[in-house]
């Protein structure tokens, strides 16, 4: 293979993208549905160009651009995540009065910064697929324009996102400044070598952990995550509350993990993390437990997992951290979709007092949404549990016990606001009337995929687990 | 000649200006300045770092970067506008509709 | 052809699937139809892979057919795999077999039942759980199968659950289950502690290698056993499956007689290596078997209950069986695993055919001289009867007679002795309950009179099928007397069973062991005889003479009444003070408590969030230099 073909996925993306922007014009209002499906092949088209590499070497431009199993792993993830979200918008956007043809544009676009960002190896190109995600990610918070609080989402992740980069930015310029190259490699070798690190190279590997860490949403930094969450029309939320998360984490894990094994003392990076792992946990959880609005609920259970991610970086396991991904997508997006699921013309509903009497009104939608939120609280026999259960031994393995202590206990705190929703469907007398649209093929063919791949997450998971040896035992390691 | 380090206490003191400013500024579109001008101490930076080790990489990420802002600013004033319409105001106290 | 055996579980699997989801809107017709037909595609298949079997040389078995490597977690690793080999093959065909004229026989049986779908569904589950137990290559699918056809047991003996003692029974089976799956489990893990793996196969070789010792390898068989207590309902862990019978008679049929409580027998048979290393875990399986079959049979002198009796006499037929297993003859349990299902399935539907014609009429105090009206089932109810009294030429003398052989030649003479008490017991039991049903007067309520009708065709042809079995299926492991080379079933199963040490007889003392047997069989009908037929009021005075013994078999040995004097009262009792004391105040305090100042924390939290974009700012910016400042100094 050479290195045009390495680049086959990012243009097919990219083609997609330009292609459906070019229809837009001349498809009318009412059939846009249609670029959903052009979409779609290309996403499929795509995704089979990154299983056709797998396995194969992985090193192209001059190594620039790393095409191994665990780029591909995440890659593959990201094109299921982007074909599910797709799926669940079709009905949503001509529901909710945003049907235009840029979003599914935009969503690709999203998706071919992500792919970059999985597989370079060099600071500045990671850099620039974060901007090409993040620009996208703007416009598609605010595509719901006559609603103001999409509007407000999306100024406020324009407003925090730029100010996260231009940390980012400058820690960039700092580790240039120190070891002369943007390549990961350089600069981990520099960090490995150098026995008196400079001040600078310090403040510009904090900085850039900074920026990744508002990417991935957590504390201090995930301030916009509810606020922009709740906003943006829900599918787009669904969307955001996995893609960044997995391509931050990815870009984290290409970074820190030379360093755990370096010679100079990792032990302050590694308390940092510790640190902020913790605070992710407790107060993504605390928060959680007030919210009324499922979307905002969301938000904060998603900035909680991302604290229970951190833990998997901590206890360097990342093939726990790889399951916990897959698991998540498939549960997440389910939850998401179930919300979606109760909507109906121009009407979301969103408050926890909609969902009283769901259960016995909707059973199918009730009883899915419910082994969704039973995964997410981690219970067994679901993905959930599993995915918690391998992120946690492997942090016991290593040693971690009081932060696996904390992380426990915070879950125990997240059961309960989970298992609200389901006490309000299942046990509440509803208090007003709530019909919904049920014509929406696509969204039950992602609710009955996700329930799928959660309960085949956590009852035979042993596929995906050797799939996720396979990539993790490739990773380029610079 | 000057040396790099004065480069470098310049763009930090830019950058630290950008940023306080931006949650000082009660004005979206002063706020979006500050971002600029962060970037911009980061342009400095990367000039000043190429120069000295006489390596072209710190020029070229310059150009990037512009680019990056360019586009930034198209989305950005884009998404203020749509604010701006929608409440006709730019004041960013005023953004408070979701909250908790 | 043989390749294909790991579909027979998945085939009911599936169809009880489809009935969960579908079940209410499908019509009854095509239920049941979807039910049987899955069965019985298991059953061919079953068949096919037996005959497949039989073609292969033995060094080939037992075929093994990884699905999934289902989990893995660190060393532990639980393949979805099955097995098919010689004890399976008997364990599926007679599964599948059985099963499906249990369901064919249902289809009449529940006709009028509202909840037609869901027993069908439950059915179909179950006989998917338990293929799964007894193919499962490893003791962790085992243990799945185990609790699943523990679940579906619940689920059917609960069945009417409207019905108080229903729900109850149901409950009880359930919980008294679980006290022997503890024994089950703990007996997995010390498996894995000591040998590296739950596969029956890896388990075989470190047996066979040396590397268990013999005090562990009791350790384990004993814990396994409590789990085989449990599920095949020995002493002391019996008590549910009397009230089990308070599910619909198919139910008790098919699990209570012919398929669940065996599992028990299967497991001790399928770890036979691991018991005959042990010895003593050997010897007390023995012993337990002997004395539950003894005790069981004397509890079936005095009830009433048709089905009531009938369940103590399986209580009592797998004593037998595990008499088989402990003392060496596993064959010869798991032969009378197979011809007890014949007959007790055949005994059970039949007693559901007087049931049916009766309009629900249990008490067979109240029956009496139906001979004339029920002449399809009386005839194959007396062959069920003859066939578990061990009257020769029917399949139960020669399954009995193989164990009480084997136990006589193994110098178990106490087992033994108890063995043929127990023969008395069961051919005087078994013919009270046939004379008191269908011979003698009527004591009919004239109610049930009226609607007095034999069952329809496809009831009564599943019975004509079973008692065809019941008489045939003994001839495939005749005994030694009857030439060298005829037990069949033993040498199908010797792959499986290696017959090492098993002490043989002389032709003449095992002659003589047959027909003292026999004559104790026929004794015992005899005295049935002159109890109900000759002189009724025999009875009576015995239980004049006698008020305290026939108090204490009537009243089952007052065992439900100790258990619950002993153990769920002080339970009970513990639990509410443990509930007031501890749960109310420390537990609850704390919890409200800790509920509070979570609920205060996500308040002082969420107080941040406000909202405010320069706020949102100013926090990132203490992030930021909070954590230069960590990173730096």
């Amino acid at each position: 293979m050479n290195s045009l073909n390495a680049m086959f996925p990012l243009l097919t993306l990219i083609v997609g993208a330009l292609l459906v922007l070019i229809l837009e014009v001349s498809i009318k209002r009412e059939n846009k549905t249609y670029l959903a499906f052009i979409s779609i092949i290309f996403l499929m088209i795509c995704g089979f160009f990154c299983v056709q590499s797998w396995g194969k070497d992985f090193s192209y431009f001059n190594n620039h651009l790393y095409l191994d199993n665990f780029a591909l792993f995440f890659s593959i993830v990201l094109i299921i995540t982007t074909i599910l979200v797709t799926l669940i918008s079709m009905k949503y956007l001509s529901l909710q009065n945003t049907n235009v043809g840029e979003y599914y544009a935009l969503l690709l676009l999203a998706l071919s910064g992500m792919l970059i960002m999985v597989s370079s190896s060099d600071l500045i190109v990671i850099f620039l697929g974060l901007e090409v995600l993040s620009m996208s990610s703007y416009t598609l918070a605010g595509l719901k324009r006559d609603d103001q609080k999409s509007s407000e989402a999306a100024l406020k992740y324009f407003l925090l996102g730029s100010f996260a980069s231009a940390f980012l930015v400058y820690g960039l310029a700092l580790l240039y400044g120190v070891s002369n190259s943007t390549s990961i490699a350089v600069i981990i070798d520099h960090f490995k070598t150098e026995s008196s690190l400079s001040f600078m190279a310090f403040a510009g590997l904090g900085l850039v952990i900074v920026g990744f860490g508002f990417k991935i949403a957590v504390v201090p930094f995930h301030m916009w995550t509810p606020d922009v969450y709740q906003g943006a029309p829900t599918p787009i939320t669904a969307f955001f509350s996995i893609g960044p998360k997995a391509v931050g984490f990815a870009v984290l894990v290409r970074l820190l993990y030379p360093f755990w094994h370096v010679a100079y003392d990792s032990e302050v990076i590694f308390s940092l993390l510790w640190i902020i792992s913790a605070l992710t946990m407790i107060i993504g959880n605390l928060i959680a437990l007030r919210q009324t609005n499922i979307k905002r609920m969301l938000a904060y259970s998603s900035i909680a997992h991302a604290g229970y991610l951190m833990v998997a970086i901590l206890s360097q396991d990342t093939s726990s951290l790889m399951f916990y991904f897959v698991v998540y997508l498939f549960m997440n997006i389910g939850a998401f979709a179930a919300v979606i699921a109760l909507g109906k013309k121009d009407k979301e509903y969103l408050e926890l007092d909609d969902y009283a009497g769901i259960g016995f009104k909707y059973p199918w939608i009730g009883a899915t949404f419910a082994v969704f939120l039973f995964s997410l609280a981690g219970f067994p026999p679901t993905g959930g549990f599993l995915a918690k259960f391998y992120v946690f031994s492997a942090a016991v393995r290593e040693g971690l016990v009081s932060l696996v202590i904390i992380g426990v206990l915070a879950s125990l705190v997240s059961v309960y606001y989970y298992l609200r929703i389901i006490v309000y469907m299942y046990m509440r007398e509803p208090t007003h009337e709530v019909d919904i649209n049920l014509e929406n093929p696509a969204l039950f063919l992602v609710l009955f995929l996700c329930l799928y791949g959660v309960l085949q997450l956590g009852i035979f998971p042993g596929n995906i687990l050797l799939i996720i040896k396979q990539a993790v035992s490739s990773i380029a390691f610079l | 000649m000057v040396p790099t380090s004065y480069f470098i206490i310049l763009s930090a003191i830019l950058f630290v200006l950008g940023a306080f400013a931006f949650f000082v500024k009660r004005d979206l579109i002063t706020q979006f300045l500050c971002i600029e001008v962060m970037l911009s101490a980061a342009n400095l930076a990367f000039i000043a770092f190429a120069k000295s080790a006489s390596s072209l990489d710190g020029q070229i990420i310059v150009i990037f970067i512009i680019t990056v802002a360019a586009a930034e600013a198209a989305v950005g004033l884009a998404i203020i506008l749509l604010v701006y319409r929608q409440k006709k105001t730019i004041k960013s106290e005023d953004m408070n509709l979701m909250k908790g | 052809m043989t390749d294909i055996f790991w579909i027979i579980p998945l085939i009911p699997g599936l169809s009880s699937l489809i009935l969960v989801i579908f079940g209410t809107k499908l019509p009854k017709k095509y239920i049941s139809i979807q039910a049987c037909a899955a069965v019985f595609a298991s059953f061919v298949v079953s068949v096919i892979s037996f005959i497949g079997l039989k073609q292969i040389p033995h060094e080939a078995y037992p075929l093994i057919k990884n699905l999934y490597p289902w989990i893995q977690s660190g060393d532990f690793k639980a393949a979805l795999s099955f097995q098919f080999d010689p004890l399976t093959a008997v364990m599926a065909l007679v599964v599948t077999g059985v099963g499906f004229i249990i369901h064919v026989y249902s289809i009449g049986y529940m006709a009028k039942d509202k909840s037609y779908a869901r027993f069908f569904q439950n059915m179909n589950l179950f006989t998917f759980s338990m293929l799964i137990l007894v193919m499962g290559s490893n003791l962790v699918l085992m243990f799945v199968g185990w609790e699943g056809v523990g679940l579906c047991s619940y689920l059917l003996i609960g069945f009417w659950f409207e019905k108080h003692s229903a729900a109850n029974a149901g409950k009880k089976a359930f919980i008294v289950n679980r006290i022997g799956d503890a024994g089950f489990i703990l007996g997995i893990l010390f498996i894995f502690i000591y040998v590296g793996s739950v596969e029956f196969r890896a388990i075989n070789e470190a047996i066979g290698g040396g590397h268990i010792t013999q005090s562990i390898a009791t350790l384990i068989a004993l814990l396994l056993f409590v789990g085989a207590v449990g599920k095949s309902a020995q002493i002391p862990l019996y008590v549910w499956l009397p009230d089990a019978m308070e599910g619909p008679t198919p139910v008790s049929a098919l699990i209570h007689a012919a398929t669940m409580v065996t599992a028990g027998v299967y497991m001790v048979a399928r770890m036979n290596l691991l018991y005959t290393l042990s010895g003593t875990a050997a010897n007390i399986v023995a012993l337990v078997g002997a004395i539950t079959a003894f005790y069981a049979a004397t509890m079936a002198l005095t009830q009433n209950d048709i089905k009531r009796v009938l369940a103590y006499s399986t209580i009592s037929q797998l004593g037998y069986m595990f008499i088989g297993c402990g003392v060496g003859a596993y064959a010869a349990g798991i032969f009378h695993l197979y011809t007890h299902a014949f007959f007790k399935s055949l005994l059970f539907l039949s007693a559901g055919s007087v049931m049916h014609a009766l309009s629900g009429e249990l008490n067979m105090q109240k029956m009496g001289g139906l001979k004339k009206y029920l002449p399809r089932t009386f005839p194959v109810f007396l062959i069920g009867a003859i066939a578990i009294s061990g009257v020769p030429f029917l399949s139960g003398f020669f399954s009995k007679d193989a164990i009480l052989t084997s136990a006589f030649a193994n110098g178990n003479y106490l087992v033994w002795a108890l063995g043929i008490a127990t023969v008395v017991l069961t051919a005087f039991y078994m013919f009270r309950l046939i004379f008191l049903t269908f011979f003698g007067q009527e004591r009919l309520d004239p109610e049930v009179k009226k609607h007095l009708h034999e069952s329809p065709p496809v009831m009564t042809i599943p019975l004509q099928i079973l008692a065809f079995f019941s008489i045939v299926a003994g001839y495939v492991g005749l005994p030694l007397v009857f030439g060298k080379k005829l037990n069949l079933f033993g040498h199908f199963l010797e792959p499986v069973i290696k017959v090492s040490h098993e002490a043989h007889l002389n032709l003449s003392t095992e002659c003589l062991l047959i027909l003292f047997s026999v004559a104790v069989a026929l004794f015992g009908i005899y005295l049935a005889y002159i109890f109900y037929i000759k002189k009724p009021q025999t009875p009576h005075n015995l239980v004049a003479k006698f008020p305290t013994l026939y108090k204490l078999l009537y009243n089952k040995y007052y065992v439900d009444e100790i258990y619950n004097a002993t153990i769920v009262q002080p339970m009970i009792k513990g639990s509410e003070f443990v509930y007031d004391n501890f749960d109310l105040k420390v537990i609850d305090g704390t919890l409200n408590g800790s509920a509070k100042t979570t609920g205060f924390f996500g308040k002082f939290f969420s107080y941040f969030q406000t909202g405010l974009i320069k706020d949102y700012a100013l926090i990132f910016l203490l992030g930021v230099i909070l954590l230069l400042g960590y990173l730096l100094f």
